[in-house]
């Protein structure tokens, strides 16, 4: 017997990958998506979203690529690999995105087809979303002015392009690096861990899709849970994940607060002071 | 006595004429009689007049002392902050004005006046006496990651390797803990750079790779840190439990089995290891294993984990295991789960013939329900018994040396006989021969003359090799199902219990109505006579497998998955077939959307054969996370292939 077995499971309900099936909408990122479709939708160029390490970016940039339908938008999603991308190459990956025949090889001549194939997109009715992931990689003043170079392109009814950034906090030095465009950005959200309550909102809702019909965790365990990872996702992913483990290894249904804290401990995520206090009244 | 008027008058009359170390003179008079702050203050400024910097520092800082020692800090602060206007470098005024800081909780200050100090140490090339400050801030500051780097750059520089090792760990560790990954690896592998064999810098990049989902390469840096230090009990643990995470259970039980060899008091490492022996049904060994741990639990009054592990031996009826299940029961005062037990104690006592303890576990059952009419006639009944005072004697002895036998080894009498045939039948019905044997083995001990026993033995020890392995055809099998269902019946027929109504022709009857349904396209009654077919301990592979690929023609992918792997556990990697059934759990990994699983087999599948089939390219598709050849999106997420084609063209990577 396997944990998914014992546990009653269907599948891995914590993997880390993003998965759109065991997508959350929390109230946060319920607020995010609404108003970075308000940017799209009024044409307003340039929406940012920020937020630390695992608290959702680019699950949220997946799922608002799912929720722009075809039929009115044309969209796509870039993903940022490393730092050395260029503008040459960012400019010819944006044209190809849009579907531009022949790219040409200067940086003018491709240019000058992604504003013609801009107009085309809008003239067929559709408006352009272009949403970049891991941007704070993108330490370049050069791109940085590329990026407003899209946006100076205009129709009467509001900008041609709406660019939708995802980053890491850093993501706002990078932006500074062209002030102009960080003057430009008509929408901010910054995404945070989430609340206790959400917290146990999300752990519910993960292993609901996973197909469990009853509970893993233990009430104490799940404020645990909270406690080690100050309600980032990525990280409750991974305490639960390793708790499903270790709570199968000892054969605990449902799994205690000891387990968790004992996967803390293993992943080194350990509290602040004041957090421990607070923990320890809770507790 | 000193007259202090007179005194002050004349040193102040000693400075007005520019006689100053007269007025000094005067005014230590009165320190003779007084440690006054206000005059060693006073001597300072005389000090500091004839430009007698060393001794107005010496005075300014024991006023200031007084004055501390007296409450009057800012009096205190103030005459430090004296002797650093005319002594900018004054490392000793630094030093206590950062205290005093620090002590009225200004600790940014206190670190802005320790970072001067050391700034100085490193002009003065003293980098040891700099580190020293730093681990002073350090004290005020234990978050701050930038001192663990300078502590660490400048111990580097002065060779203070262990140091710089230390320091550059802890500041990997905290990028670790807020999930800083790329930073942790960078300054884990500075540690490396300066310390190959660092132990804590292995483990730290096994830990980071574990948290990326990374498990492959977490095995790897645990398997260095082990070549670093073999005998190092945590890391060897670290690895066991990291091995069953990768599935490799086999490496998994090999370290544990080193590990509870060398230190058989390594309860953690005893614990993994009868859990997987639980896991493969062997029970006599996962007992060998746990029992220490369920001991260990109970003591320290852990019930919960104490009867998690012994819940893995719940269907073991064994003197032992009862007894461990009455002690938990009787600590954690869940009285109804300890009256059951109680009674099945007794029992099992009784059965055995250990009257006197049978009695005393019925006794304590009924203080729990006195009214309970069986218990009492049983109390009755063994306390009225003619042999009791005989046995009360011989039993308690028995009692003694059955808690620390196995299990399974105990007992003579013919009801026990019986009984552990039909726990035999039970294991060789469930294709567990091995189990079985055992069993015969314990009973021709006791009973050397009985041919039934023996004849069975021979027949199981003789079926166990090929009842496993992969070639599992029916012609293969068939014979050794025959000779040992024949020797069962005997047994059986002696037991007096009835023979029961499955036989292999029903499951092979079963087996090919499935694959005529499956032939006609009627996966739903095909699944279903190949459920019933899979109840056929002998053919497990070949039942499982083509169970399977129902299943996946029906695109249910999650019990296709599950079939596979029931076949695979029949098979070892040995076996002809092996590489094929695991590429086919692969695909339906795959199909599943679980492309961590699938990755793990095509990866398995690759080693032992990197040609194999398609599998090279499936490995390539699935660590890019990219297109592959026939245009299908391998997603990262759980999506659907269709879904993945729709999305083609929307997602791409910079």
């Amino acid at each position: 017997m396997d944990f998914l077995e014992f546990y009653k499971l269907s599948e891995h309900p914590f993997s880390s990958s993003i998965d759109n099936r065991f997508y959350f909408n929390s109230s946060q990122h319920a607020e995010a998506l609404l108003r970075l479709k308000y940017a799209v939708d009024t044409m307003k160029g340039l929406a940012v979203v920020v937020g630390g390490v695992g608290t959702g970016k680019s699950t949220l940039a997946r799922r608002m690529l799912d929720e722009l339908d075809d039929t009115v938008y044309e969209a796509a999603l870039l993903i940022v690999l490393h730092t050395s991308v260029t503008t040459d190459w960012l400019m010819k990956k944006i044209a190809m995105q849009l579907g531009v025949k022949n790219i040409g090889s200067s940086k003018l001549e491709v240019l000058g087809q992604v504003a013609r194939k801009l107009h085309a997109i809008h003239d067929s009715g559709l408006k352009t979303v272009i949403l970049v992931d891991e941007v704070q990689m993108l330490k370049s003043r050069e791109i940085m002015e590329e990026f407003r170079g899209l946006l100076n392109m205009e129709v009467s009814e509001g900008k041609l392009i709406t660019l939708v950034l995802f980053g890491l906090p850093e993501l706002e030095d990078v932006l500074s690096l062209d002030l102009p465009l960080k003057q430009r950005i008509s929408v901010k959200y910054k995404l945070k861990g989430f609340e206790q309550k959400i917290t146990e909102e999300y752990i519910k809702h993960r292993i609901k899709v996973a197909a469990c019909p009853q509970g893993i965790f233990a009430s104490e365990a799940v404020q645990a849970v909270h406690y080690y990872s100050r309600g980032v996702p990525r990280l409750i992913n991974t305490i639960c994940d390793n708790a499903i483990f270790e709570g199968f290894l000892v054969k605990a249904n449902p799994i205690g607060r000891d387990i968790i804290e004992s996967v803390a401990q293993s992943l080194d995520l350990q509290p602040t002071d004041e957090e421990a206090e607070e923990y320890r009244h809770f507790g | 006595m000193i007259d202090k008027k007179t005194i002050t008058s004349a040193a102040q009359k000693f400075a007005s004429r520019g006689q100053i170390d007269e007025a000094i003179a005067e005014w230590e008079k009165l320190l003779a009689v007084n440690q006054d702050g206000n005059v060693y203050n006073t001597i300072g400024d005389l000090y500091l007049k004839k430009r007698d910097h060393q001794n107005a520092v010496a005075s300014f800082e024991k006023a200031a002392n007084i004055f501390r020692e007296d409450g009057f800090y800012p009096k205190a602060i103030a005459l430090f902050k004296k002797i650093l206007n005319f002594m900018p470098e004054e490392v000793s005024a630094l030093i206590a004005l950062a205290q005093l800081n620090a002590e009225r909780g200004f600790t940014n200050q206190a670190v802005d006046e320790l970072q001067k100090v050391a700034g100085i140490f490193i002009n003065r090339n003293n980098i040891e006496k700099a580190i020293e400050v730093y681990e002073r801030i350090l004290r005020l500051a234990p978050q701050d990651t930038g001192i663990n780097i300078k502590i660490a750059e400048l111990a580097q520089q002065a060779g203070l390797t262990g140091k710089a090792c230390q320091s550059y760990g802890v500041v990997a560790s905290n990028h670790l803990e807020k999930g800083e990954f790329e930073q942790a690896e960078e300054y884990y592998k500075k540690v490396l750079e300066i310390d190959p064999q660092n132990s804590s810098a292995i483990i730290g990049l096994s830990n980071l790779f574990d948290r990326t989902g990374n498990t492959e390469t977490a095995l790897q840096y645990l398997n260095k840190a082990i070549s670093a230090n073999p005998e190092d009990q945590s890391i060897l643990l670290r690895y066991a439990r990291l091995s069953i995470k990768a599935e490799k259970i086999d490496e998994a039980k090999q370290t544990l089995i080193h590990l509870t060899e060398k230190d058989p008091s390594n309860l953690d490492a005893k614990k993994l290891l009868g859990i997987i022996y639980v896991e493969e049904v062997l029970i006599e060994q996962a007992w060998n294993e746990l029992k220490p741990c369920i001991d260990d639990a109970i003591s320290d009054k852990n019930w919960a984990d104490a009867l998690a592990m012994l819940n893995n031996f719940d269907e073991v009826n064994s003197t032992p295991v009862r007894r461990r299940f009455v002690d938990i029961y009787r600590g954690n005062g869940d009285t109804e789960s300890l009256l059951i037990h109680l009674k099945d104690l007794g029992e099992l006592f009784e059965y055995k013939g250990i009257n006197a303890e049978a009695l005393k576990v019925y006794k304590e059952a009924l203080e729990i329900k006195p009214d309970d009419p069986d218990i009492s006639k049983k109390v009755k009944q063994l306390a009225s018994s003619d042999h009791t005072g005989a046995e009360e004697q011989a039993g308690t002895a028995d009692s003694g040396q059955t808690e620390e036998a196995t299990p399974e080894g105990e007992g003579s009498s013919l009801q026990y006989l019986e009984i552990k045939k039909t726990e035999a039948d039970f294991y060789v019905q469930q294709g567990l021969n091995e189990e079985a044997v055992k069993i015969y083995e314990e009973l021709l001990e006791a009973h050397p003359d009985n041919e039934a026993i023996r004849t069975a033995m021979i027949d199981l020890q003789a079926s166990c090799v090929p009842a496993v392995t992969g070639n599992d055809t029916s012609e293969d099998t068939g014979q050794d199902h025959t000779d040992i269902n024949s020797a069962m019946n005997e047994i059986l027929k002696e037991a007096g219990v009835d023979d029961t109504s499955s036989d292999e022709r029903d499951y092979e009857a079963e087996f090919q109505k499935g694959i005529d349904f499956r032939r006609e396209g009627q996966l739903d009654k095909a699944i279903e006579a190949l459920q019933t077919a899979s109840g056929d301990p002998f053919n497990v592979v070949r039942n499982s497998r083509m169970l399977a690929l129902c299943y996946a023609e029906q695109g249910n992918y999650s019990d296709a998955v599950r079939q596979f792997k029931r076949a695979l556990e029949e098979l070892s990697s040995d076996d002809d077939g092996y590489q094929d059934v695991q590429y086919e759990l692969a695909e339906s990994y795959l199909k599943n959307g679980d492309y961590e699983n699938a990755l793990i087999r095509y990866s398995s599948i690759s080693k032992y054969d990197p040609m194999f089939r398609d599998v090279a390219q499936k490995i390539e598709s699935l660590q890019s996370g990219t297109e592959q050849n026939d245009g299908v999106f391998i997603m990262s997420s759980g999506e659907t292939e269709e879904q993945g084609k729709a999305k083609k063209n929307r997602i791409s990577y910079l």
